[in-house]
């Protein structure tokens, strides 16, 4: 576990990403931790690997900020990302 | 189950620490021609030049908002549960609500007027924009950390 450690503190991104990807595991095999787990798995691959980012990749992120987009376009705020009103 | 559970934890890291031993950080992304962050016309002529600065930026940003989406149903759906842990839970993820609306739309901004300039300083802008995303993700995934129930320690 200390190499691990070790390996993750050499680049911060390395061990956000390990710690989110043990997060969602640990959380529950909900559709959220799946696109934790999923959107985390497409990060490690454009950090490390010099493999072509596919235009299936591409267009799933760009239809993603399309999605963001639109909602601050809108003014739209999710209801769990709202404060707490009680 | 708490073995399994174990087990893919450990699948996991490995194979981070194989991305890690066998291809080297910071290799560059390349973008496949075609791609939303690489258009092509029809005849597979670059329309213009492949982005990968905003290719990365949009990633990291999903990577940054899904978690924080993540973190902030899971303390909604177990508030209860949660604040029997610590109460301070529920305080830090929830001061950290209307600063991540903010650094999102914060984020969406940049992107926009980088799209128009994609020009340095308006990178520098996007990068500026995502980092508050990402340093708000680091202090509501610490809130949890901190707070969960330490496993026990066997006696050495």
């Amino acid at each position: 576990m200390k190499i691990v450690e070790a390996i993750a503190s050499s680049n911060p991104l390395v061990g956000e990403i390990l710690s989110l990807i043990t997060m969602a595991i640990r959380a529950a095999r909900s559709e959220e931790a799946k696109k934790v787990v999923e959107s985390a798995r497409k990060a490690i691959k454009a950090l490390f690997t010099a493999n072509l980012i596919t235009i299936q990749e591409q267009n799933d992120v760009m239809l993603f900020m399309d999605e963001i987009e639109g909602m601050v376009d809108r003014g739209e705020v999710p209801p769990h990302w709202q404060q707490d009103q009680s | 189950m708490q073995r399994h559970k174990r087990n893919i934890i450990g699948v996991t890291l490995i194979a981070c620490l194989l991305c890690l031993f066998g291809t080297g950080a910071g290799c560059k992304t390349a973008l496949e021609p075609g791609g939303a962050y690489a258009p092509t016309n029809e005849l597979g002529q670059a329309t213009q030049a492949p982005d990968p600065v905003l290719y990365n930026a949009d990633l990291s940003f999903q990577v940054a908002y899904n978690s924080l989406d993540f973190i902030f149903l899971f303390e909604k759906q177990n508030r209860t549960a949660l604040d029997t842990v610590s109460p301070d839970i529920h305080k830090t993820v929830d001061s950290i609500r209307p600063l991540a609306v903010k650094a999102r739309d914060e984020y969406i901004a940049a992107r926009k007027v980088y799209r128009l300039n994609p020009v340095p300083a308006n990178a520098e802008g996007l990068d500026a924009a995502l980092l508050k995303v990402e340093q708000l993700l680091a202090t509501a995934r610490t809130a949890l950390a901190r707070n969960q129930p330490q496993p026990q320690t066997q006696a050495q």
